[in-house]
């Protein structure tokens, strides 16, 4: 009890202490559980006053109960302050994977189609690798055009004239030899 | 900061994203409250809070959000619920770390305690006090709270509290034949 706000007197704290003393009045009285939903309910002043009345009993009784109690109450008064960021970041990330359970877990075609998704990725790039070398070598004349010739070519294939004077003359000019 | 009345449940618990972070950023600062707490009331550091908390999110989370699933509107406010559970998770998550840690020797006394699921009995007959009188001694005397913390507590007037000890404190002094 606050020193800033006294009640009570001596003799009623030293009543209480008294009754604390000794042996534990009748377990006849052993009081019923009461759920976490009821206390919640009376946290918020939704119980009607019987039901409130039980868990009055309780709290009365049970510690552990009363502390659990104070800390809801005390906490949601400190509930102004903001978490920590880094707190809410990873927290929010929980959904991103989570998210995806509800789609594996449905039935239908978009099921189905999540569980072969890998399996059509797969498939789908393996095709237009396939496509891309098929039209490319088609492209390129095939296997006919480079057989052709006999695999053979030679560079004099491609000279057609031999060199004249003036030619010669002009290489010279320019420094190269014929 | 982001308010419990902006959350669309039905939208939450179908599994949106947007609805998700939403409250996420709505539900932190009840849940790491809760944690500090509890952190506190376990002799952990207060660092651990973060880990505490971020817990109670993935209990949430899970299953296709299951514990989530449980909350009915009609029975109790998001934040009221939130801390509750929250508590619980806390306090679960930091006697599974105690256990995987530590040796009951190493457990401090005040940790232990807080676990004790023992009922006191007051030795007072039955029917003396009200249930609310017996609650306001408890609190006045045992917890050593300011009537104005009983009274926030119980949500009634201090004068209430005042009025409530006074008829309690008569009751038991008759009972007892104790002078005032």
């Amino acid at each position: 009890m606050s020193e800033m706000d006294p009640i009570g007197t001596e003799k009623d704290r030293a009543l209480w202490a008294r009754l604390k003393a000794g042996a534990p009045a009748n377990d006849e009285a052993r009081l019923p559980p009461v759920a976490d939903e009821d206390l919640t309910a009376w946290l918020d002043g939704r119980l009607p006053p019987d039901a409130a009345a039980q868990v009055e009993a309780r709290l009365a009784a049970d510690s552990r109960m009363l502390t659990l109690a104070l800390d809801v109450t005390g906490a949601l008064r400190e509930a102004a302050t903001p978490a920590p960021d880094r707190l809410v970041t990873r927290a929010q990330a929980l959904a991103g994977f989570e998210a995806e359970r509800p789609a594996r877990a449905a039935g239908g075609l978009s099921a189905w189609f999540a569980r072969w998704r890998r399996g059509f990725e797969i498939a789908a790039v393996a095709g237009a690798f396939l496509v891309v070398c098929v039209t490319g070598f088609s492209l390129g004349g095939g296997f006919q055009e480079a057989y052709a010739n006999g695999n053979s070519v030679e560079i004099t294939d491609f000279v057609t004239a031999t060199l004249g004077d003036s030619d010669i003359s002009f290489m010279v000019e320019q420094g190269s030899q014929p | 900061m982001a308010s419990f009345d902006d959350i669309d449940l039905p939208a939450l618990l179908a599994g949106g994203k947007r609805d998700w972070d939403r409250f996420v950023a709505a539900a932190a600062p009840v849940i790491h409250a809760v944690a500090r707490r509890v952190v506190a009331a376990h002799g952990v550091a207060a660092d651990e809070a973060v880990d505490v908390a971020q817990d109670v999110f993935v209990r949430l989370c899970a299953d296709d959000r299951r514990l989530l699933r449980t909350y009915d509107p009609a029975r109790a406010s998001m934040g009221t619920w939130l801390a509750v559970v929250a508590r619980s998770c806390a306090v679960d998550h930091l006697r599974r770390r105690r256990q995987s840690h530590a040796s009951l020797d190493e457990v401090p006394e005040s940790a232990a305690a807080f676990e004790d699921r023992h009922v006191e009995r007051l030795n007072i007959p039955a029917g003396l006090l009200t249930e609310r009188q017996a609650l306001v001694l408890r609190l006045l005397y045992d917890r050593e709270m300011d009537v104005a913390e009983v009274a926030a507590f119980l949500k009634v007037d201090a004068q209430t509290v005042r009025s409530t000890h006074h008829k309690a404190m008569l009751r038991l002094r008759e009972h007892f034949r104790v002078e005032a």
